[in-house]
């Protein structure tokens, strides 16, 4: 799967729009582990954020 | 429990629009044409697009989005048969830029003044005045509710009214529902007896919070709640980023020429679009656009039902009861009428993708904090997710993980299982919120290879941030 196609799925799965999404990873606020984008990783650094 | 509204009532609300006419302050209108025209959309799409490159030169595309989304609200009094007053609360940490989103619409000349109200700090009980020290002429003086009408209001800080005792927070949301209604408020009182205003009075809000806490979602929940939310959160940027800001930022000069460009769009898009002009139906939804924006409405009215905590006697489980969720159709209303501002100040007759993801992104902001956080974590997850995954990924404690996963399960959104021996507790994406999963059509039937075709994909499209 494509990163666009990765981003879009992640758009759908966490609200976020994918400028935004595009953005986090960008400032690795979205990890990408193992080449791929972690969404997990990204809720545990809002999670983290929010504390 | 929430308090809901049949379809009926709703539709009296649009028509009621019409019975304010007589109420004095809508003069008659022209007969409804078309009013939207291609070259008044390319004039609009040419001048959004010059204050998103003035804000994306020292901001990042997160604050455009919201920035944008603010623009929409208070563009949106162009469009026919409004039926509620439009609310967006940007809704965040300390910090997040909130106020600049709401500082760059805030009015600096006549003509925007017209349309946008900028207020830094309000008690609801000032929609209609009952002041014991003033005579009941002059408290018509005082009133907010016929000042705002047909006008954005703009609060910075929205935390006062968010937050306190539960008493304060149950009277300030109870005036907030019923003026939100869009059918003025009626009040009274021992000094000045019954007194406001009755007809349509119909204003918009774009206002910035800290995180909301969960018992005022509760009170929000229980009384009606009739806001849209928009999550911003913080972003860490490069050094060179942050280093090329210090040394070129200049916060006075910066902010009041991206201020001046905002305002000059609010302005000239009035002129283009003035007030009531464009018809619902000039601006088109197709029938998946149509859909998608349904699901987000039954996805917030059911994400932020009241859920209430109890401990029965005969358990020692905290159980987690669901109470009615409020009718989609006031939410379809809002976010329908959205869509159609970010469509038209964006110069598109059409919805698009773009309009329908900052829709999505509010549908989710609108689902109190907690829950909106299981819920993704359980969509990233595919649809099934442990207390034992909860606990790991999001490194929270299993008893927080699974009262977290108890109070999305009694919302409906997903089916919550209690574990039992060594089994894990277990939530389920619910049935009729599969669709949050769907792929696209084009991702379907997709290989296991391309997945490989994609890794490391560099990062186009580099947005400037700050």
């Amino acid at each position: 799967m494509s990163y666009d196609k990765r981003l879009n799925e992640l758009s759908r799965s966490t609200g976020f729009p994918t400028l935004v999404l595009r953005e986090f990873a960008e400032c690795g606020l979205l990890p990408q582990r193992r080449e791929t984008l972690d969404g997990m990783g990204l809720l545990r650094n809002l999670l983290e954020r929010e504390d | 429990m929430s308090s809901t509204k049949p379809q009926e009532e709703i539709q009296d609300e649009v028509n009621s629009k019409t019975d304010a006419q007589t109420a004095g302050d809508v003069k008659p209108t022209e007969p409804k044409k078309q009013s939207i025209t291609t070259e008044k959309l390319q004039q609009s799409e040419k001048e959004l697009t010059k204050v998103e490159e003035l804000v994306t030169k020292t901001h990042d595309r997160q604050l455009w989005l919201a920035s944008k989304t603010a623009i929409a609200v208070a563009s949106a009094f162009s469009i026919d048969q409004r039926a509620n007053p439009l609310v967006v609360i940007f809704e965040g940490g300390s910090g997040r830029r909130k106020s600049f989103v709401i500082n760059l619409i805030e009015p600096d000349r006549d003509a925007t003044e017209e349309r946008l109200m900028r207020l830094d700090s309000f008690t609801p009980k000032s929609f209609v005045s009952h002041a014991a020290n003033k005579k009941t002429k002059e408290l018509e003086k005082i009133d907010l509710l016929p000042k705002f009408k047909d006008k954005t209001l703009l609060v910075k800080e929205l935390a006062p009214i968010f937050r306190g005792r539960e008493d304060a927070l149950r009277e300030n949301f109870a005036i907030l529902t019923a003026v939100l209604d869009g059918r003025g408020l009626l009040s009274a009182s021992g000094t000045h007896g019954t007194r406001g205003y009755e007809g349509r009075y119909v204003f918009n809000w774009v206002g910035g919070t800290t995180p909301i806490p969960p018992e005022t979602d509760r009170i929000m929940s229980q009384l009606g709640n009739r806001m849209f939310r928009y999550e911003i959160v913080a972003v860490d940027h490069p050094e060179e980023d942050l280093m090329e800001f210090a040394e070129n930022y200049e916060a006075k000069e910066i902010e009041s020429e991206y201020r001046t460009a905002a305002n000059s769009f609010v302005e000239e898009h009035f002129k283009r679009f003035p007030v009531n002009r464009v018809q619902p139906s000039e601006i088109r939804f197709g029938k998946p656009q149509i859909q998608q924006l349904v699901r987000c409405a039954k996805l917030m009215s059911i994400g932020r039902v009241e859920v209430i905590r109890t401990k029965p006697n005969w358990s020692s489980e905290i159980e987690y009861v669901s109470g009615i969720p409020e009718g989609e159709h006031r939410v379809i209303i809002g976010l329908k009428l959205l869509a159609q501002a970010l469509a038209l100040i964006s110069g598109r007759s059409e919805i698009s993708d773009e309009d329908l993801e900052i829709i999505r992104h509010i549908a989710f902001s609108s689902i109190p904090q907690n829950r909106r956080l299981m819920l993704r974590a359980l969509l990233v997850k595919g649809g099934v997710l442990t207390s034992v995954d909860a606990e790991k990924e999001l490194r929270i404690s299993r008893p927080t993980a699974r009262n977290w996963m108890k109070e999305l399960g009694a919302t409906g959104l997903a089916d919550y299982e209690l574990g039992h021996e060594n089994q894990p507790d277990r939530l389920t994406l619910s049935k009729p919120f599969s669709w949050l999963l769907e792929k696209d059509a084009d991702q379907e039937g997709e290989s296991p290879e391309d997945d490989a075709s994609g890794e490391a994909a560099p990062i186009e499209g580099n947005a400037e941030s700050h």
